[in-house]
Formats: structure tokens, sequence, C-alpha cells
């Protein structure tokens, strides 16, 4: 058994990357019944913010969690969260076993992945974590509550929860990390959860369609910038400062400065380089997007609270790999509109800083295809100098195409098309995508946010003393800077719509 | 057709597939006339493996050679060149926590030509060359035929 990519629907069942585009897509589609007035994905369970003393001295589920949809409120909330266990463990184990994943270790690891998810969402929405000081629509929950003090952290509270559970388990139960390894996929996890976004962005579009369009058209901006940019200045540093091959060279600064792992594996396919090569450069984005993404969400929100969108989209540009890009996008979201509201007392519509750090990554994305095929020519061609002997098939952009980039953009333009051909419908058709692009795609930021935490072992530093430094300058000195540079050129000034109360 | 079928089936099918007739036909005209190769790297060598063909080589020149020196020796495949042949990288070999964020890694296809000796590949000689099966043969295929 082996797995090659040899036609143009290789790996359609059998890869995270198509099945985040299958499962994202199904739910989208499952969610538009809602035009005919019935709602299929409301019995998905969301949780209610809840206080503690309050609680204890009056306990019921329905007091932590609640239905997303209004037809399912006579719904026991166990019910509840019972049937979104069953579904979605139910949809993700089809992917499993199309993508060749062993079903027992995939059930047993998704079952506890899903409860250290659900205690981590739960918790973080405790009022001392998550509620924030601050009146709007004529209500301060905060003070109606009697909260004597509070982190204020927003949804951000429990993200963070969720990080902290899966780097704890990453690094103090390395035995309970293997035992989640099969269950534990980020990648395909964010993936669907970027689909369920552009359902977001797509209500997003209909509400505020020029803001929309520019940050779609500068988000491309930033492809250059990484491209073009921080790649050339990364690989000269790593070949003349710190004298490293040329094969670890163009790995590494593709892994530093263009999308992560994926570009560090597209590049070390492209120049054809030892697979021990990637591997390594990979461990090394893994550990390094952990630390930006528990930095730098803070950082910008202290530093830049009064512009979100420069704060987003330089994000995109600095975090590398999607999910951690998307997770840092998300942390910062919340941080930002939580921030806001408690000095400015105005609420920024969710999304839109996450959607700016996401649209900058996703053109990021799209074009490393070309890049890697652009490479291959170049290592052919310049480097090896074997025109003649080796020739490399066009198709290979296409085999590195992030194909969850069809189900964002398929699902967006779906919802947008929706709302321009049938206007009289869409308000139904809210009802069942307001589930999916919400509570759905909160739940699966959240196992995102576990899951990351339990692949990243700190430990894996040991030994890459040349690797890591060189990472770090880089990051410091050449991406973060220009990245902030770039998105302040093209975004400074701009804020999300505020939320009417 | 062939796509939805490839859906369809899983790769638990495939896997089971494998023993079924059609399957088996395909792994004949394969081990017949290897033209599409499926290359690895494991203990530190590159592998590439075909039917009845597997060579090795410590970089990838090396394998090539190898790989042209294969072709350059058995008649059967001799009177076939020069050829374009298929490598195709087998992404079992990579961790598979790395297939989530990018489920390729490269193809390339290496035209060997006849050359002026079996051995006359200009690169390194220190690659191995097998017969996994010996089931080459001089039998022209149908496709070949007409």
């Amino acid at each position: 058994m082996n797995t090659t990519n040899r036609r143009w629907y290789s790996g359609m069942a059998s890869t995270e990357d198509w099945w985040a585009v299958w499962l994202g897509l199904f739910l989208f589609g499952v969610s538009l019944i809602s035009i005919w007035g019935l709602d299929l994905v409301g019995w998905m369970a969301r949780p209610r913010a809840w206080e503690l003393t309050n609680l204890a001295s009056d306990f019921s589920f329905a007091g932590i969690l609640r239905p997303a949809g209004a037809a399912y409120a006579e719904w026991h909330p166990l019910a509840l969260w019972l049937t979104t266990y069953v579904v979605f463990t139910g949809l993700l184990t089809i992917g499993a076993w199309f993508q060749g994943l062993n079903l027992r270790r995939f059930i047993a690891g998704f079952t506890v992945l899903f409860l250290v998810t659900w205690a981590c969402w739960l918790v973080g929405n405790e009022m001392h974590l998550a509620t924030i000081d601050a009146t709007q629509g004529g209500r301060n929950p905060y003070v109606e509550n009697g909260l004597s003090w509070g982190l204020q952290l927003g949804d951000g509270a429990a993200y963070l929860l969720a990080l902290t559970a899966g780097l704890v388990i990453g690094n103090f139960a390395k035995g309970l990390a293997a035992f989640l390894k099969e269950a534990a996929k980020p990648e395909w996890f964010i993936k669907t959860a970027i689909v369920f976004l552009g359902i977001k962005l797509g209500v997003m579009t209909v509400d505020a369609t020029s803001f929309a369009l520019d940050l779609i058209l500068t988000g491309a901006a930033a492809t250059f910038v990484a491209y073009l940019f921080f790649w050339p200045i990364v690989y000269a540093m790593a070949r003349r400062l710190f004298k490293l091959g040329r094969d670890s060279s163009a790995v590494l600064a593709s892994g530093i400065s263009i999308c992560g792992v994926s570009a560090a594996i597209a590049t070390a396919g492209a120049i054809r380089a030892r697979p021990v090569i990637p591997v390594t450069v990979s461990m090394l984005v893994v550990i390094f997007a952990m630390f930006e993404l528990i930095i730098l969400p803070g950082v910008y929100t202290a530093f830049a609270p009064d512009e979100p969108i420069v704060n987003g989209a330089a994000m995109g540009m600095t975090v590398k790999t999607d999910g951690a890009d998307a997770a840092a996008g998300a942390l910062l979201d919340e941080l930002m509109i939580g921030q806001h509201l408690q000095t400015a007392g105005e609420q920024w519509e969710e999304g839109w800083i996450l959607s700016a750090a996401l649209l900058t990554k996703i053109w990021i994305d799209v074009f490393i295809g070309i890049w890697a095929f652009l490479l291959a020519l170049i290592w052919v061609y310049k480097v090896e100098r074997r025109p003649g002997q080796v020739s490399i098939s066009p198709m290979e952009i296409w085999f590195r195409f992030p194909k969850f980039v069809i189900g964002y953009f398929v699902a967006w333009l779906g919802y947008v098309g929706l709302a321009a051909w049938l206007p009289d419908h869409i308000g139904a058709a809210e009802v069942g995508a307001n589930t999916v692009q919400s509570p759905m795609r909160h739940l699966m930021f959240m196992l995102t946010f576990v899951s990351m935490g339990v692949m990243t072992d700190f430990s894996k530093l040991k030994g890459m003393g040349r690797l890591a430094l060189l990472y770090g300058v880089a990051l410091v000195v050449v991406i973060a800077p220009i990245a902030y540079v770039v998105a302040w050129l093209f975004h400074r000034g701009l804020t999300p719509p505020i939320v009417t109360p | 057709m062939a796509a939805v079928r490839e859906y369809l089936a899983g790769p638990r099918a495939r896997r089971t597939r494998r023993n079924d007739s059609s399957s088996v036909k395909a792994m004949d005209r394969e081990s017949r006339y290897p033209r599409e190769f499926v290359l690895s790297f494991e203990r530190g060598r590159w592998l590439a493996a075909s039917g009845g063909v597997a060579v090795d080589g410590a970089d990838l020149p090396e394998l090539e050679a190898s790989l042209a020196r294969a072709f350059r020796s058995i008649p059967a495949l001799a009177a076939r060149l020069p050829v374009r042949v298929q490598l195709r990288f087998d992404y079992d070999s990579l961790p598979r926590w790395m297939r989530q964020y990018q489920a390729h890694y490269f193809n390339y296809s290496l035209d060997i030509d006849a050359g002026t000796a079996p051995e006359d590949c200009g690169v390194g000689r220190g690659g191995t060359a097998q017969w996994i099966r010996g089931t080459i043969s001089a039998e022209a295929s149908p496709e070949d035929r007409r």
C-alpha cells in the first residue's frame, strides 16, 4: 500500500484537506434546508455564560448549555450535547475511515479531545473569566451579576484554557498525547472551521460589501510581501549568516516566511530534498507557531488597540501554519473586541479581525503551488543543471494547491449568491447558516486549540540550536516588523462595523 | 467515473481490491513494462520500485543512475529505450502527522536514453538494482503491438 498523487482527483477521498471541504460544505448544505422552514442543525449545543456561586446554589444543565436553534428550545440540554457529540464524531469518523486512520483509536481519541474541549469551553464561559464590564444596549451583565472581579477575556478565555489544556497534555502527559495522536488533527479541524468561516464571510459581505472586498484585495498584497521580501531575506540569512546548506536554507526560508509546514513540505518536494529536512523544519515551525500564538495576540492588543484590522493582517503574515494563524486571529478578535468594548463602550462586530488574519494567509496559501513549481524549475535548470533529463509537470501546482480554499470560496460565494438571487429567503437561510458559522465553527476552533497543544512538544527543540536561532532571529528582525509595516500601509484606520444593540 | 470510483472506494476498499483480478492484471502489465515508479526514502536511502524492479541510491542522481542501469541491462526494457519514467513519491514514507499540512511531496519524470553503455549515466554508481519477482519479460504488450 502506498500513497502517491497520480491524477487530478488523487486524494479527494483520502486527505484531511479534501475532507475539510466535504464536511464544511455538507453541513452548510444541510443548514440551508432552513429555507424551507426546517432547521436541521439547530440541535448544536452551545455554552451559556454562567456564574459560579449562582450555579452552585441552583445547578441545572440549562444554566450552562443552550441550543443553537430556537426550534430545539424544548430539548434537554444533555440531549443537545449528546447529539452534538454523536453527529460530530460520526461525521469525522467517516472522514477518518476514508483517510485510512485506525478507527478504534480515532473514536477513542476524539472522544477524549471532545470532552477536554467542552470542559474548557464551559469553564471558559464562567463570568469571572469571560464577562466584560461594559454597558451595551442599556445593560451591563458584569454589574447585573454582581461580579467583584473578572479577567474580562470574552470568548478568548475558553480559547486560552483549551490551548493550556492541550499544552499540558502534550508536554506533561506524553502517554496521553500519544494516545490522542490519531485524533488530534488541528489542520483538519481548522480547515473545516475555515470553510464554515466562508459562510461567515458571506454574511459579512452581504452586510458590508465594500469592506469585505477591501479586505480581500489588500490581503492579496501580502502574498507579494511573503514571497518577494521575506523569502529572499531569510534565505540569504540562512546561507550567509548561518552557513546552512542550499536545501536546508530554501526549506527553512519557506517555512519561516511563507506558510509554515505546508510551505516547508512543498519547497522540500520542489527541490527534491531528503525528507528529513522538511520533517525537522516542520517540527520547528509547529513549536514556533505556538510561541507566536501565545505571545502575539496579547502584544498586538496591548500596543495597538485602535488598529484591529492592521493587527489581524499582520498576524496573517507573521504566524505560520493555518491552524496557528486562525487560532491567533480568533484570540486577537476576542481580546480586541473585549478591550474596545471595555474602553470605548462600543462593540466591534465579531469575525472581521479574524477574517483579516485569515484572508491574508489564504492568499499566501493559494500561491504556494506556483511558488514551489517555479522553485522546482529553478532547481532543475539552474541549481542541478539537468535540463533534458528531469522534467516537472504543471500538475504539481494542483497537487500542492490547498483544497480547503475551494470550500471556503464555495461557501462564501454560495451564500452571497443566495442573498443576490433569493433575497426573500436569506432571512430563513440565516437561521441554519448562523449555527454553522458560529457555534459549529467555535467548536472546531476549540478542537484546534486543544489539538495544537497536544501536538506541541517543546522538548523537540533540543538539538535544533542553529535552526531555532535562525527562526527566532528571522521572526523578530525580519518577518514581524515588515509584516506590521505592510499591514499598516494597507489597513491603517480600518475598524470593524459596530454592533448596534 | 474513475474519480467517483476512487471516492466511493476509500483506502480500505482499495486495499481489499488489490486482490481482485483487474488489479492483478494491472500489476502484471506494470511488472513487464515498468514506467511508473513509487519513490520512497528509508534509512537514509532513496528507493524506487515498480512491479518486479527495485533500485536504490544514496541520493537521487545515484538512484536515477541505478534505474538507467537497470533499463539498459535488461533486453526487454532496453529495446524500448529511450523512455520517460515517472517517479512518484510515496507520501506514506513521511510521518503521518505531516499529511494534514500538505499531502504531496513530489513527482517528476526522468528521461532514460539508450546511452553508450549500460552504466553510462554520467553520475555516481553507488546504487543497486534488483529484480524482486523476476517477472520482467520480453513479450510485447497489446499497446506496443498496435
